[in-house]
């Protein structure tokens, strides 16, 4: 493995994400939209620290949908798109070995997604301090404050867990996909599956041994219930090694589908 | 296996299942290219150019058979051969975001030239005539001019070998020109290139040496003069025509040698 080989074909793929005028709109056009719901409720959870936690582990729990969405977008471009423009010819015929060219491509998936998350948080933190200049009555500060930890470990949990994960299913989707078209019909379940999991607690399913193994639900549960009380340290591990594992699993599935000669298929 | 040949295709053979059974878009071709050539694959549609030239470039893995490039078999040693070749395809297009420049030089870093980079790409975009667009993204650039991109990405690492698959295609009179000349010089250079064409006159003009394809197989080898001199004809389409469709015109009568 050349990491050399690898730091140069992601920062190629970045390039090209920067030059996208839809992916650059994708980027800013959600938190822009969902700031105004940000700083509404932000105001609820300075005035009413009890309802605080539920408020922001509520949002924490959307935030992958919206990630799931956006990256989806960006990895399919460097798969499934390069099928449909004609570039995998091209991308198949450069100094770099197959592998080196799906594991270049995940980690400009990954750097993608954490700029997209420090967006984010950037308007989130917007939102926060929007939120308190707008309070006509003086904030309650000491009470966010105690959530402040916790919501910002979650973020980076959730963030962290959902970078490594995602890209790598992603990228596997469009791989095997001949087109964008046909890549974006097999994200709609995977969002829906999302969607299910920030509900799944609604149908009284918690953190448990066998919900820890499921990807997705698992990250979701471990937020939100270290939101409500607290989370064992063993628990993190384990959704953090299966989560590698889920990804490396995904890879090789990726490596093995850009070995294949039907890669060079066009639609 | 000969050292002094560039490339030795050895009863290659590719078969893909389709949807009415087993498709033979390749049966049991063999022949070698020595350097400094042009050795030409022609052959009507679907008559495997393509997919021999891919084998070749090792972007597909053959049934069976195999393929020696300046000695080393492709199999065995898949990353020495990417030094050796340069492939360019009319069907693979330049990264649409990226500029000439910043291809070459993509393509180029990831082949490990580092130093030496700059200075080759400055003369690969004089050469090939890329000044007036070497800042323009490729997504703006008319077919010719990615066309030259194309060529230039794949002489950045300085290849032995460069292999084209129909690189005429879609080309107008002067960039087709402009081109054909460009392959010209690339033959005195002492470099072996082997492409794919089915229009007899390119064939004609670049080729010394030519491989005719019809249905997977090679039916015919040779150069263009001695092709000639067999088929009693002095055009290569007539020799096409004859080798192709067993010496009948499309509608079935004798052809007529000139």
């Amino acid at each position: 493995m050349n990491w050399h080989k690898l730091s140069i074909i992601s920062g190629k793929e970045l390039l090209s994400f920067s030059r996208d005028r839809r992916t650059l709109c994708a980027l800013l056009v959600f938190p822009v939209l969902v700031t105004p719901g940000f700083v509404y409720m932000f105001r609820l959870a300075l005035h009413n620290p009890k309802v605080a936690p539920m408020l922001v582990s509520g949002l924490f729990e959307c935030l992958p949908i919206f990630f799931l969405s956006l990256v989806g977008h960006i990895a399919f471009e460097i798969t499934a798109g390069e099928k449909e423009r004609g570039t995998m010819e091209t991308t198949l015929t450069l100094f770099a070995t197959r592998t080196e060219l799906v594991l270049g491509k995940y980690c400009a998936v990954v750097t993608a997604n954490l700029i997209v998350a420090a967006i984010v948080l950037f308007f989130l933190l917007i939102s926060l301090l929007s939120a308190a200049l707008v309070s006509s009555t003086p904030v309650t500060w000491s009470g966010f404050s105690l959530i402040g930890f916790k919501a910002g470990l979650s973020y980076l949990t959730s963030v962290t867990y959902f970078a490594i994960v995602y890209p790598a299913i992603l990228m596997l989707i469009g791989l095997f996909a001949r087109s964008m078209k046909e890549a974006f019909s097999y994200l709609g379940p995977i969002m829906l599956l999302s969607i299910l999991s920030t509900i799944a607690p609604l149908y009284g399913i918690g953190l448990s041994p066998l919900t820890l193994l499921v990807p997705g639900l698992n990250c979701l549960l471990l937020v939100q219930q270290y939101f409500n009380s607290s989370v064992d340290w063993m628990d993190w591990m384990i959704l953090f090694c299966t989560g590698i594992v889920y990804a490396f699993a995904c890879l090789k599935g990726a490596i093995f589908l850009i070995k294949r000669d039907a890669v060079l298929n066009r639609t | 296996m000969n050292q002094n040949k560039s490339i030795e295709v050895s009863h290659l053979t590719r078969h893909y299942p389709g949807r009415g059974g087993l498709v033979r878009a390749l049966e049991d071709v063999s022949f070698a290219c020595e350097p400094g050539g042009i050795y030409g694959i022609v052959g009507p549609n679907g008559s495997g150019k393509t997919t021999c030239l891919r084998l070749i470039a090792g972007l597909l893995h053959p049934t069976s058979g195999s393929v020696n490039l300046q000695g080393a078999d492709l199999s065995r040693d898949f990353d020495k051969f990417r030094e050796q070749v340069g492939f360019v395809s009319c069907t693979a297009q330049p990264y649409e975001r990226l500029t000439p420049r910043e291809m070459l030089t993509f393509c180029g870093r990831l082949a490990g030239l580092e130093e030496a980079l700059e200075p080759k790409i400055n003369s690969l975009i004089s050469d090939l005539g890329i000044t007036e667009f070497q800042d323009r993204r490729c997504g703006a650039l008319s077919t010719g001019m990615r066309q030259r991109v194309a060529i230039a990405r794949a002489l950045v690492h300085n290849p032995g070998i460069l292999i084209f698959d129909e690189p005429l295609t879609g080309l107008d009179i002067v960039a087709r020109r402009s081109l054909m000349d460009q392959l010209l010089e690339l033959k005195s250079s002492q470099k072996t290139l082997l492409l794919s064409t089915h229009i007899p006159e390119e064939a004609e003009k670049l080729c010394d040496h030519l491989f005719i394809l019809n249905q997977g197989k090679l039916v015919e080898a040779g150069t263009v003069e001695e092709l000639k001199d067999k088929y009693l004809t002095g055009s290569l389409e007539n020799v096409l025509l004859t080798v192709l469709t067993g010496g009948r015109k499309t509608d079935g009568h004798p052809l007529a040698h000139p």
